[in-house]
């Protein structure tokens, strides 16, 4: 059962700077893509195949990592696999701002000895892809790599239909609706995700704490999907001059 | 009676704005929890809050402050405009400051989300300044344009001014919330549009003491008095204490 520690960590209430970054919502409303409830559906399954699925599988990575006890440059090789999937330099700026917020939450959220753990394990990220951030918060909570990965979908998901609302006004119930809808999607794609971890570990070690397949070709093997027009997108949004979202 | 006013016949205790019932304790918003403790004050600059509706000023009074305070006090600004650059946009071209010390934070739609309950990405405005410029003494944080119950949350600033004005008529003050009744300096400007819009500003006066606490107000007219004399006295108070 999720500690309430754990679930206010995860709350979108919770202040990590989430609710101004809009998933490329804003742009694409700005470019008349997604217009409507259905449009935006269509938008949030193809971010949940794409960015939602490296955000997934980097966070129950990281969740196992920390359960593991990675050292600090099997952190940075976690980062770095992540920056090499995310190909729009805007996004990447997003990404690091919002694991760095997220990072404060750990902090406020964590006891002092936890917070100690991530510390020695993180000296050469200051400010961590957010997935990271999230992963390691969640195991860290008491939160398997497995939920870390739920959680990292649905966020994906949910920052869009929460933006989207604001930016066209649409029926809050409706657009929740459709992200709880996209449960079956979120399910298929967490089990993918950790199906590989297992097998990773059971390869490399299995019950024992040890990240020693972390050093393996299961980094090169994650998720590395993306949808060029969105990453585009992305650094055309940055350029902007009226926008009312960071990314 | 309003050159009176611009003179500051109706300024309230100008000199004590910190302690401003007269005794030397802390009270609960002018000292909010934690400003002594760890990460106080005393090991950064000052950071100072400006909120307010829509078009009372928020701009042009950071801009005053600027000009009348940068002579000897090293500042930075975080805007948090509705539309991302226009206000930082607007400062950097009055030459108030050199660009590099304004940050601009989008806010999702959401000003008062940016300044209350989710306050990271203004926290990393305001650390990043505070990184890049070593000599800095004071921080000022302006809102968003957004409306009578916005404020800033003190995780984020120390002190914080709600800036309206008189052209929305002499009611505003009456109608309360956090920012008239809470802010640790009520700023009611464009006093020199009063006559115009029939606003009684003894009425503006009696009503926001009422609801203030023994907190102060200014009045100010930045169009007739654009250096502002009075908040950055108050300002200078702030940093001294």
């Amino acid at each position: 059962m999720p500690s309430p520690r754990l679930l206010l960590f995860l709350d979108s209430r919770s202040p990590a700077g989430a609710h101004s970054h809009s998933q490329g919502v804003e742009v694409a409303v700005g470019q008349g893509l997604i217009v409507d409830l259905p449009t935006l559906t269509d938008y949030c399954r193809g971010r949940l195949r794409t960015a939602g699925a490296v955000s997934a599988a980097f966070a129950a990575t990281s969740a196992q990592a920390f359960l593991d006890g990675a050292d600090a440059v099997q952190w940075l090789a976690i980062d770095t696999e992540l920056e090499a999937r995310t190909p729009s330099a805007a996004t990447r700026v997003a990404s690091r701002a919002l694991g760095k917020g997220l990072r404060r939450l750990l902090k406020a959220t964590a006891s002092t000895e936890e917070w100690g753990e991530v510390e020695r394990a993180w000296p050469l990220l200051a400010a961590p892809h957010q997935p990271l951030v999230l992963g390691a918060g969640c195991a860290m909570l008491g939160g398997s790599p497995d939920l870390a990965a739920r959680a990292a979908a649905l966020s994906v998901c949910s920052a869009a239909s929460s933006a989207a609302i604001r930016l066209l006004g649409l029926d809050p119930y409706a657009a929740h609706r459709m992200v709880a809808d996209l449960e079956a999607d979120i399910t298929t794609l967490c089990r993918e995700v950790t199906s590989l971890l297992s097998l990773y570990r059971a390869e490399y070690g299995g019950i024992a704490k040890t990240s020693v397949w972390l050093e393996s070709e299961y980094l090169a093997r994650l998720c590395s999907n993306s949808a060029p027009a969105v990453e585009i997108l992305a650094d055309v949004h940055a350029r902007e001059e009226m926008r009312l979202f960071a990314s | 009676m309003l050159p009176r006013l611009h003179g500051g016949a109706l300024v309230r205790r100008p000199s004590a704005p910190s302690h401003n019932d007269g005794t030397d304790h802390g009270h609960q918003f002018s000292d909010p929890p934690g400003m002594d403790g760890a990460g106080s004050r005393r090991d950064r600059p000052v950071r100072i809050g400006i909120g307010g509706p829509v078009g009372s000023g928020k701009t042009a009074l950071v801009a005053a402050l600027c000009r009348s305070l940068s002579g000897d006090v090293s500042i930075g600004v975080v805007t948090n405009d509705i539309y991302t650059e226009e206000d930082a946009e607007f400062l950097r071209r009055s030459g108030v400051l050199p660009a590099e010390r304004i940050k601009a934070v989008q806010t999702g739609a959401c000003p008062h989300t940016a300044i209350r309950d989710d306050i990271s990405a203004n926290l990393d405005a305001v650390e990043a300044l505070e990184q890049e410029h070593p000599d800095l003494q004071l921080v000022l944080v302006e809102s968003g344009g957004d409306n009578l119950t916005a404020t800033f949350s003190y995780g984020l600033v120390d002190k914080q001014i709600f800036v309206i004005d008189v052209s929305g008529g002499d009611k505003v003050p009456r109608k309360g919330g956090p920012g008239v009744t809470r802010s640790d300096l009520l700023v009611i400007n464009k006093t020199d549009l009063a006559p115009m819009v029939g606003a009684d500003l003894s009425v503006m006066d009696r009503d926001a003491m009422a609801l203030r606490d023994g907190r102060p107000l200014l009045f100010t007219s930045l169009a007739q008095m654009p250096n502002v004399p009075t908040v950055s006295q108050w300002v200078r108070l702030c940093m001294a204490h």
